[in-house]
């Protein structure tokens, strides 16, 4: 007897679950939309799938107008066939304008606050006015919702945007060392494409961007190259010829060596990449000209790292994380900036990439 | 005996006779067979039931013989018969006893003394293959109806003296006879005591089947685990016997009862032994998964669609969203009906002769499966559930003890539906408690994980190469531990 009181006991005090949510009676919100309204009030918009055989949609847009996100779905729950839940949530997409004007943490903060909601979903901006893209129609593909999060996927592990899930993104807008970043997604033609990279300020407010060829080298020095980091080059310089090479980086060292000098930090970024020619336009003789070629790439490479580290540096964002380097390295003198991404501005970085050609394919 | 009267044979045959013919009223398979023998002819009764006799060997080693007899004959002792096994009593009781287990009584007038052959000859089945527990490796013979065959059967794996066999009856009315065989080195004496006890404790008519004796002695009756194990194959037995188990053959019964257990050994098979180590090691592994998905696996898609939507893989909650779009039942109740319906069919199955037996199949594999699912009860998902828990639940090769868990998912589903992955979870946590204090014959039936014997865990999860075994596990506290020697590296 007295056994079966402890049982029945052990399941008294398990009334944490006590509420039920049922999958049948659940509207599962897989994208959030928030864009700007008129008044400045919000538009939160909610995909979220449609099982019934009969309609004729597979999923269903709810466009509701609020003050905050959480008022939005509330005022959304009006609609819904179901209770509202965010749990698995794929997507927070952001309008660009929208981004540009607001501190997105202070909307985003239900996502964090509340922990029903999905802390992995990827945070997206969105290249234009969110309806374009609640209302596209996309007959070959599946839904939305998917759709949206396997486009930025697949694009993110060919290195043509970046990817970043609320959880990152959050750390990073704390972080005194860094600053946000998320992957930009357009509708082109009504097919999403995904590719740039949007750049946020220490305010959390968009402030530009990298374009779709820019990357792969925010990529490289983020230190993701693989599975394998596709570029390509034209080799006038090489060939005197208007002709291309592709090459795939396999593998890459790299090394940040921070140090402060003349009132300012200077970063030696040095970094080994073994790559793979995968295509040559033009004829050139790799056996005799490895080094050259090697060399040559080296700088293209280097070029083009520059470019978008001077870039960042007039936006003052550092999403790359040198301010994570510094503080790990020069601490004191990093403690004494009051802005790290202003002291980024001023930073001198170094980039001297080598390029090992590791193959050059099964042709000669 | 003889309504205390009459306790032993008189001298006077007629009178035994009497005795006789009193006390088997309404046996008309009783045979009184009235002979003269010996020179001078004296009279002789030789009494036996025409139905448990082999007749030939009546006719052949006993009539024909007597009647042939030219000596003169004193006493009873002085009649010799080709017959190897007999014995002589003057109690009534035994007399009896052994005319019903199919011996021939032989009555001398003038003597009290009743001479008892062994002319048994009963129906009974030739050694066939083991029907529920077959193996691929294992031998081909399984145990008979027949207490002698199937010790037969084992010391035919056992010639060795110190295989000892114990006698003893159970039932008032049945005297089932009952064979208890343990190795005298090997065994603990106390657990042999122990079930020497619990046997001696049976009050009742009879038993008809080792399960009813099984249900008698075990140690804890409201436990959904079995605690002995009911074998059909010899070779099962021996191999349990060398663990310092002890062996209870029953006759009249094809299976033999085996203890102390305890919980991992109903996972293992005869076959485990015979296949080399590393595919006998997945094997356990699969029937450990196996055992898991059987409990768990309608009460965790149960959880997931009353609580946890969110463990699902989006993919597949999309597929299970569709799936059951068109259901009106709730989870608990589409689980619990499908799991019924499995449980029918497979007991429908299991009673009908062969023939009908594929209608069932067929009955339930297309219109349970398909047409429910078109017809919109259940959902897909759920079917591919059931199916596969059924099937799990079949890889585990005793059939007591798949029985036991299957019948445990029912209160893991409801407890699932209750209060999801924590009711799961609660359990799961009452099972393990009441394995760990599961107790076989006063031996621990969770050991080696309860308590923890390290060195027996060789033969539990993975099966360990054969030559590493060297030591008998401790589970059924054998008294001489080693095995074998250390003869390879």
């Amino acid at each position: 007897m007295k056994k079966c009181m402890y049982v029945i006991l052990c399941f008294f005090i398990a009334t944490g679950c006590g509420i039920r949510t049922q999958l049948d009676e659940l509207t599962l919100v897989l994208t959030v939309g928030l864009d700007e309204g008129k008044d400045g009030n919000l538009l939160v918009y909610s995909i979220s799938p449609v099982f019934n055989k009969e309609s004729k949609n597979i999923y269903e847009v709810i466009r509701t107008v609020g003050m905050t996100p959480r008022n939005g779905r509330s005022k959304a729950n009006a609609f819904a066939s179901g209770k509202i839940v965010g749990g698995k949530a794929q997507n927070i997409i952001v309008s660009k304008t929208f981004a540009k004007n607001h501190d997105m943490f202070s909307y985003l903060d239900v996502f964090f606050r509340d922990p029903k909601n999905s802390t992995t979903a990827n945070f997206i901006v969105f290249d234009g006015p969110l309806k374009d893209l609640m209302y596209v129609r996309l007959d070959d593909k599946p839904r939305l919702s998917v759709a949206i999060r396997d486009v930025i996927l697949t694009a993110h592990a060919n290195k043509q945007t970046t990817k970043i899930n609320m959880l990152d993104f959050r750390r990073s807008s704390l972080d005194r060392a860094q600053t946000p970043f998320a992957p930009i997604l357009k509708v082109h033609k009504g097919d999403l494409v995904a590719g740039g990279i949007a750049l946020f300020n220490r305010q959390r407010k968009y402030v530009g961007s990298l374009s779709q060829k820019e990357s792969p080298y925010f990529a490289i020095l983020k230190k993701n190259v693989k599975p394998a980091t596709s570029l390509t080059f034209q080799t006038k310089e090489l060939t005197k010829q208007k002709e291309y090479v592709s090459i795939s980086i396999e593998h890459g060292d790299f090394s940040y060596k921070p140090s402060f000098r003349n009132g300012a930090f200077h970063f030696d970024v040095h970094m080994k990449l073994g790559v793979i020619v995968t295509e040559l336009t033009t004829y050139i003789d790799m056996k005799k000209e490895k080094k050259k070629v090697e060399k040559w790439l080296a700088k293209e490479i280097q070029k083009q790292l520059e470019s978008i580290v001077k870039k960042m540096q007039k936006y003052e964002v550092d999403p790359v994380g040198f301010g994570l380097y510094a503080r790990a390295y020069e601490y004191k003198l990093f403690q004494k900036q009051k802005s790290w991404p202003k002291a980024f501005a001023k930073a001198k970085i170094n980039i001297h990439p080598t390029v090992e050609i590791i193959s050059y394919g099964v042709l000669q | 005996m003889m309504n205390g009267i009459q306790q032993t044979v008189t001298h006077s045959l007629d009178m035994n006779e009497q005795t006789l013919r009193d006390y088997f009223t309404k046996t008309p398979d009783l045979i009184y067979c009235h002979l003269f023998i010996g020179e001078p002819k004296r009279r002789a009764l030789l009494i036996y039931f025409n139905t448990l006799v082999d007749k030939n060997s009546i006719n052949n080693n006993i009539i024909d013989p007597l009647l042939f007899e030219t000596r003169q004959i004193h006493t009873i002792a002085d009649i010799q018969l080709p017959i190897g096994s007999k014995s002589y009593t003057t109690k009534w009781e035994h007399v009896i006893q052994r005319v019903f287990q199919g011996e021939t009584a032989l009555f001398l007038d003038g003597d009290d003394h009743v001479l008892l052959l062994d002319t048994q000859g009963w129906p009974q089945r030739a050694i066939a293959e083991p029907q529920i527990e077959s193996s691929l490796k294992g031998s081909h013979q399984g145990f008979i109806e027949t207490c002698e065959k199937n010790i037969a059967l084992i010391r035919r794996y056992l010639p060795h003296q110190q295989l000892k066999i114990e006698e003893t009856t159970v039932g008032r009315r049945g005297h089932t006879p009952i064979s208890i065989l343990y190795l005298e080195d090997v065994a603990h004496p106390e657990v042999v005591q122990e079930l020497k006890d619990r046997i001696e404790q049976i009050d009742v008519d009879t038993i008809i089947n080792t399960g009813e004796l099984m249900q008698h002695i075990e140690d804890n009756p409201f436990s959904p685990f079995p605690q002995f194990l009911l074998t059909e194959r010899p070779d099962a037995a021996v191999s349990n016997l060398l663990q310092g188990r002890i062996v209870i053959v029953v006759d009249r019964s094809p299976s033999v009862m085996i203890g102390p257990m305890t919980f991992i050994t109903f996972f293992q098979t005869v076959d485990d032994y015979s296949t080399r180590w590393m595919i006998a090691s997945f094997l356990r592994l699969l029937r450990l998964l196996a055992f898991f998905m059987a409990i768990f696996l309608p009460s965790t898609y149960i959880a997931a669609l009353s609580f946890h939507y969110e463990i699902i893989p989006l993919n597949l909650l999309l597929t299970v969203g569709e799936s059951r779009e068109r259901v009106p039942l709730p989870p608990l109740l589409e689980a619990i009906l499908m799991e019924l319906a499995i449980e029918m069919l497979r007991e429908a199955g299991l009673r009908l002769p062969a023939p009908i037996g594929q209608t069932v199949g067929i009955v339930g594999g297309v219109v349970i499966g398909q047409a429910a699912v078109e017809a919109g009860i259940v959902s897909n998902i759920m079917v591919v559930i059931v199916s596969l828990t059924a099937i799990a639940s079949f890889i585990i090769p005793n059939p007591d003890m798949s029985e036991s868990i299957r019948l445990l998912r029912f209160p893991m589903m409801v407890a699932a539906s209750l209060f999801g992955l924590v009711g799961m979870v609660i359990g799961f946590m009452l099972i393990i408690g009441h394995l760990i204090s599961l107790e076989s014959l006063g031996t621990p039936a969770g050991s080696p994980f309860a308590p923890a014997r390290l060195r027996d865990w060789k033969d539990t999860l993975l099966r360990f190469p054969l030559w590493m075994m060297r030591t008998r596990p401790l589970s059924a506290r054998p008294t001489q531990l080693r095995r074998q020697k250390k003869f390879r590296k």
